[in-house]
């Protein structure tokens, strides 16, 4: 189960959406807008995140704390 | 001897060199809620990946943040945080139609009318010697002749 590819400056989170929606995914976007380039396509039934930060980070952690900011969107939602 | 990277243990999965348990959970048993409230209280120790198949497999991947985290017991912690939830959302279940007359009883008490209050009629002074009351007190001591304690002075 990889997720999470580092590909040179950029890291693709690949996210399932049968657990996070659409919106969830653009609902964290605007979160991530501000420390890194966003950008999110549709493959395979599959969303696809590209993250390309602004400055020198940890491209794993990156991809990793988005995910973590998902499912912390995925239960606001939820909960209402 | 070398430890193994990989260890299977009932519903986890240890994997020693990615610092991450596997946790399959079946949906059947944990709803989809159950698992991201569970899932939610990690987000400080661990990095939560939530996957599979909502109908058939839930596969929760938990990465610690620090290499030092006993991986085995993560895993078991988040199968008691499961127990946890659908614990309490068993609860509210339950509770919901007291919780609904509560609050339904609640909100009939607070749209009943309020009793209007009667105020008392203002008192009317009837003064029949205006002029007397416009004196001030000392100019009518000395025209009545009385002392500081109000009684009239003595002839002597």
């Amino acid at each position: 189960m990889e997720r999470i590819k580092v590909e040179g400056r950029k890291v693709k989170v690949e996210v399932n959406p049968a657990f996070y929606s659409h919106y969830c995914v653009q609902k964290t976007k605007e979160r991530f807008k501000k420390i890194c380039q966003v950008s999110v396509i549709k493959k395979d039934d599959m969303l696809i995140v590209t993250l390309k930060p602004n400055s020198k980070v940890n491209l794993e952690i990156l991809g990793y704390e988005f995910y973590n900011h998902l499912l912390s969107t995925a239960k606001e939602i939820r909960s209402g | 001897m070398a430890k193994k990277e990989v260890l299977s243990v009932d519903n986890l999965e240890v994997h020693r060199g990615k610092d991450s348990v596997i946790i399959s959970v079946n949906p059947k048993i944990y709803p989809l809620d159950t698992i991201f409230s569970a899932g939610y209280i990690f987000i400080d120790k661990a990095y939560v990946i939530v996957d599979g198949d909502p109908n058939e497999e839930i596969i929760v991947q938990l990465k610690a943040k620090d290499k030092k985290t006993d991986l085995e017991g993560l895993g078991r912690e988040f199968n008691n945080e499961l127990i946890n939830y659908s614990f309490y959302a068993a609860q509210t279940a339950k509770n919901m139609p007291i919780r609904t007359s509560i609050m339904q009883r609640a909100f009939f008490t607070q749209a009943q009318k309020e009793p209007e209050i009667e105020f008392a009629k203002p008192v009317e002074l009837k003064v029949e010697n205006i002029e007397e009351i416009a004196q001030p007190w000392k100019s009518r001591r000395q025209k009545v002749g009385k002392n500081k304690s109000g009684r009239k002075k003595s002839k002597s």
